[in-house]
């Protein structure tokens, strides 16, 4: 057995972080993100070595609907995990299965959209009718609606089109801001994700290669791009002038500080 | 417009105002009727007095158009089955014969009366599907205290029907874009290569079936005997059974109880008295 989905995976995620998980296609990435809610080993056949242990508790002896009360999973395509045929019911079912009040319900719903600046008036209409940015919303509202404690999203803007891309990122920083839940995004490109995580993760080929804040994570770019990560465009040019001597400083991690450099040089020329 | 399964209908359709609970009596009783009754008549009546309330719920008639070539492939299936394999006894009416095959009045009698009931039924069937939401199918099946993993599964095997047809257009598509379009072939060809849709078919649904079951799994849904908490029924509370509703189940009930009764206790419900089969044998010549 010598291909490993995973392997030497040592991990600990603290309460409140908001990890990003990197890393070039087939590294691992999504098999991660299903052993954190012990889909890995209940749906998937496999061998599976070690531990995953999720609040303390082994993932073996843990069925994947008890540790959803605590561990919400949003998948990268959002019409593979609709389950009815209207928003409300997509958004209740959860909080359904949860055995809530129905008061308790129907408030959880309404913060869910608001947090998720989805409009009440779609609450009637088929997930399948909407578009690409708005069905990811949906997704996530559903999760959030059993508010728990950790939140994965497994690439959530993988499917859609930049106006839908725009709005989930605007849900995540809302969610950060707001939330006091564990937050980790599986994501390929990072240009967004870069200002809002608090840690990221680089996995290649099954292995956890680089595991640092964001400041030092992106400060080695040629480490990233030799491990098929794309970093955003803009700390591969100030990572140029910094390998040409033109800039000395630590690479920026939001665009508009990375254009201000570039301005800063610009005018010293 | 509010979508149902087999379409749309109208916001002002009355039947919008009903509990979902009609709408799952409807296709239980209903759709027992024309079970009952062998008499091409009142089969006729039943379809015409259906037809009625298609236009009352304000379902566009013209939908029923879809359905013609199936109906006249039922007719002909149940016609030949019925005429010329139908069996016969010395007593019949013989119409004609086709070599050793007997065709008799009875046989043929027989088939229309079959037909009459087969297309009343699969009115019903297209009325119920026209008017209904996979909503209202699992929260019918929920009021009568029906586990809820038999009623989910009821309304993701009807919306399984609709993805199906979804799959297989995907796959044929799929298949022109390589240069194989079935549809210019001949029919052995097509039967040859039948395996071509079945199991890309088969796979995308396997597939549905494995997200499905990891999306359950990750909205906390278990097997009641699994729980630790009684699962809410938030959508169901937001439906109350109001008068109106329990006046339509009583008439069903009603109807049902009175067709049985003359069903078991007089000939009205049978082929014997039936003005159309007595006009139809009129025209064949049989006495």
């Amino acid at each position: 057995m010598n291909d490993w989905a995973l392997a030497d995976i040592n991990l600990t995620i603290h309460r409140g972080e908001f990890v990003c998980i990197t890393g070039p296609n087939e590294s691992g990435k999504t098999t991660l993100a299903m052993s954190m809610n012990a889909l890995i080993p209940h749906n998937y056949q496999g061998v599976m070595r070690g531990e995953v242990l999720i609040f303390g508790e082994d993932s073996r002896k843990l069925h994947p609907s008890q540790v959803s009360r605590r561990v919400g999973l949003v998948f990268s395509d959002p019409e593979s995990q609709f389950l009815t045929m209207s928003v409300e019911e997509e958004i209740a079912f959860g909080p359904e299965n949860l055995g809530l009040d129905i008061d308790e319900i129907s408030r959880r719903i309404l913060w869910a959209l608001k947090l998720t600046k989805l409009s009440e008036d779609l609450l009637d209409k088929p997930p399948y009718e909407l578009s690409g940015g708005q069905k990811q919303r949906v997704a996530i509202a559903a999760i959030l609606a059993m508010k728990p404690e950790v939140i994965i999203l497994d690439e959530p803007t993988s499917m859609l089109d930049p106006l839908g891309k725009a709005e989930v990122l605007e849900v995540l920083k809302r969610l950060r801001e707001e939330l006091n839940s564990t937050i980790i995004v599986i994501e390929h490109r990072l240009e967004d994700i870069a200002p809002l995580a608090t840690r990221f993760i680089l996995l290649n080929k099954g292995r956890i290669v680089k595991d640092a804040d964001p400041r030092e994570f992106f400060d080695d770019i040629d480490f990233l791009l030799a491990n098929h990560v794309n970093p955003p465009e803009f700390m591969v040019v100030l990572n140029e002038l910094r390998r040409g001597g033109l800039y000395s400083g630590r690479v920026p991690l939001r665009f508009d500080e990375g254009l201000e450099v570039i301005r800063r040089l610009l005018s010293h020329d | 417009m509010k979508r149902t399964l087999l379409g749309y209908l109208p916001l002002e359709s009355p039947v919008h105002s009903f509990h979902p609970i009609v709408k799952t009596f409807f296709l239980l009783i209903v759709s027992v009727y024309p079970l009952l009754i062998d008499s091409p008549d009142w089969n006729l009546v039943g379809i015409f007095v259906l037809l009625i309330i298609f236009y009352l719920s304000r379902i566009d008639v013209s939908i029923l158009r879809f359905y013609t070539t199936i109906m006249l492939n039922i007719f002909w299936i149940i016609f030949i089955a019925y005429t010329f394999f139908g069996g016969y006894s010395p007593d019949y009416h013989v119409v004609g014969r086709l070599g050793p095959i007997i065709v008799s009045w009875e046989n043929i009698a027989w088939a229309f009366s079959v037909y009459c009931r087969m297309f009343w039924g699969i009115l019903i069937i297209i009325y119920f599907l026209s008017v209904s939401r996979e909503r209202d199918i699992i929260l019918g099946l929920r009021w009568l205290r029906l586990p809820y993993v038999i009623s989910y599964t009821a309304g993701l095997a009807l919306r399984s029907i609709g993805l199906s047809i979804i799959d297989f257009n995907t796959i044929r598509e799929a298949e022109k874009a390589r240069a194989l379009d079935m549809g210019e072939l001949p029919l052995t060809h097509k039967i040859k290569k039948f395996g071509l849709y079945i199991v890309p078919l088969m796979s995308l649904a396997l597939r549905r079936t494995d997200e499905v079951s990891n999306a359950l799994d990750a909205r906390g849904f278990s097997f009641a005997g699994w729980r630790d908490s009684r699962r809410t029924e938030y959508m169901l509370s937001k439906y109350e059974v109001r008068l109106r509703d329990l006046l339509v189940i009583a008439l069903m009930v009603f109807m049902l109880l009175a067709l049985l009764y003359l069903k078991l206790t007089t000939a009205v419900l049978s082929t014997s008295n039936s003005l159309v089969l007595g006009v139809l044998a009129r025209a064949l010549g049989v006495s």
